[in-house]
């Protein structure tokens, strides 16, 4: 079992969404973040005081799939989220020891 | 029926209003965890002010005999005394010999003025204070600053009165028709004395003290800017042209404030702000009170621009110089209000030295300047003093971080957790 995290710009998530959901993903979480990397933030001016936020909004997909459909995950991610722009932002895959699903008790593949 | 009852009336509503809008637009100005202190400071200050007042505050201001043109006589006032009149159980105002307008009109319209000053201060002492020590602080605020200054101006034989002593010396008495010394400058002077005394919050100049809501300063801002023309038109006491000309100054002044501030603005940070704008309109309110009546419409906008541009500029003292004058008090009222009587014994129609008035009213707005600000800041700091000293203002420094809502009053102002982390605990 892999999963597949994605943090991709606000603007991308329907996207993202209607692409994995075609892929054949039934679950996923979202979460808000920030963070940079080669975007940085901007500055706000309020009445005297600059100040600098080096931090932008981000959304973070997480996604559980099985060993194989990793891959195919990623290729989707990428495609639906790239603009071409800096701050577009990363994916990465990642090991699960166990998968769970609460209501029925299944685990790993069959929990999908 | 009486109108200017009515009008006065009116205008006291218009008037706390004002003060309302003045105390949401600092409450935005305020972070998330400090939002409902500085409601508490804007709603505790008004209550406060209010009970003192009807009790001896209104008659050390304006009423009986006086103590040498200083201050008036508090007993001849107390709870209403020398304003009241039962008829038929019900009770109605005292109508003064000679007077236009009941006394009680003029003790509400009054009050409500008061009721601005101590809100303007509080905007000075965000997030750090206990809301104990400023409800017993607005007590003897009241009746030690404001209510002598208000005597000195406002009262017929105060000080710097059209008739008092230090007028008659000087040859002109000290126009300053809705307050800009009054209430803006004694509540500027008075904040930037307690603000040396309290010291600064514990991350000034450190860590962004941002606004959490310009959404609801903006709001404020605009409840103030409504409301305010009543309180200008007010302090005419009259349904009268005059009163109509002082509420279309209020507005020339404002709006030449706001383009000041937003020029500013533009050319400093190449954005035109909402913060700049609703900073530019209370900066013109600041400096329009004095001479609302007394200002050609071309001064007056003139007036009200160099208002905006200065107390945008003025802004920045607070960290060059660093005191913590949370929103500004002292730029904005402090400054707009001495522009404003400066520019009445400048450019008054009648009497403005630029105006071939001569020099007398210049010098006698110089006198209450002067005056304003060594009663106002003299007296706030020994008070500000006597309470550190004894009840202490400030919150523990860990609280000031937790924050003050939930330190000082065990509230949240905003509560957007998904998932609750309070357990219920029991009911009272």
């Amino acid at each position: 079992m892999k999963i597949v995290t994605a943090v991709i710009k606000p603007e991308c998530l329907d996207a993202c969404k209607t692409a994995l959901a075609q892929a054949g993903v039934r679950g996923m979480t979202l979460t808000s973040v920030s963070g940079f990397g080669q975007e940085v933030g901007h500055s706000e001016v309020y009445r005297g005081a600059r100040y600098n936020s080096d931090l932008i909004t981000r959304v973070r997909i997480d996604v559980v799939s099985a060993d194989e459909d990793a891959d195919t995950l990623v290729n989707v991610l990428v495609e639906a989220a790239k603009t071409g722009n800096d701050g577009d932002g990363f994916i990465w895959v990642a090991p699960l020891d166990r998968v769970v699903r609460i209501n029925t008790g299944d685990e790993n593949e069959a929990a999908l | 029926m009486n109108i200017t009852t009515v009008w006065l009336l009116v205008a006291s509503v218009l008037s706390m209003l004002t003060t309302v809008g003045v105390g949401l637009y600092y409450m935005g100005l305020a972070r998330v965890k400090s939002v409902l202190n500085m409601g508490m400071l804007m709603l505790g200050g008004i209550v406060t002010t209010c009970l003192v007042w009807v009790l001896w505050a209104w008659s050390l201001a304006f009423g009986g005999s006086d103590v040498v043109g200083v201050v008036g006589d508090p007993a001849s006032g107390f709870l209403l005394r020398d304003s009241i009149a039962l008829k038929n159980g019900a009770f109605l105002s005292v109508m003064p010999t000679g007077a236009s307008y009941p006394r009680l009109a003029d003790v509400l319209f009054e009050m409500t003025v008061a009721c601005l000053a101590v809100v303007l201060i509080s905007g000075a002492l965000a997030e750090r204070i206990k809301f104990s020590a400023w409800a017993v602080f607005v007590v003897f605020w009241v009746n030690i600053v404001y209510a002598p200054v208000a005597h000195m101006l406002w009262s017929r034989s105060g000080l710097l009165s059209a008739t008092g002593p230090l007028s008659q010396a000087l040859g002109s008495g000290a126009h300053d028709l809705a307050g800009s010394g009054v209430v803006w400058l004694s509540a500027a002077v008075s904040a930037l004395a307690i603000v040396l005394i309290i010291g600064r919050r514990r991350t000034f100049h450190v860590t962004p003290l941002k606004p959490h809501s310009l959404t609801l300063s903006f709001f404020g801002v605009a409840l103030a800017f409504v409301g305010f023309m009543g309180f200008v038109a007010g302090h005419v006491h009259s349904g009268n042209g005059t009163a109509v000309y002082t509420v279309l100054s209020m507005l020339l002044a404002c709006s030449a404030s706001c383009w000041g501030w937003l020029m500013i603005d533009r050319l400093r940070n190449r954005h035109f702000t909402a913060l700049g704008a609703i900073s530019g309109i209370l900066s013109g309110m600041a400096a329009v009170c004095a001479a609302a009546d007394s200002l050609n419409p071309l001064w007056t906008v003139l007036i009200g621009f160099i208002a905006g541009v200065a107390c945008s500029s003025a802004v920045s003292w607070k960290y060059r110089l660093n005191y913590d004058d949370s929103f500004d008090v002292v730029a904005i009222a402090g400054v707009g209000a001495v522009i404003g009587l400066l520019a009445n014994g400048l450019f008054a129609q009648k009497g403005g030295l630029l105006t071939g008035g001569g020099v007398g009213l210049l010098v006698a707005e110089l006198v209450e300047i002067v005056v304003v600000f060594l009663w106002a800041g003299v007296w706030t700091a020994v008070i500000a003093f006597v309470l550190e000293k004894t009840v202490g203002w400030r919150i523990a420094d860990r609280d000031e971080v937790l924050g003050v809502d939930i330190a000082d009053q065990g509230e949240k102002g905003y509560d957007f957790e998904t998932f609750s982390n309070s357990v219920f605990k029991e009911a009272q």
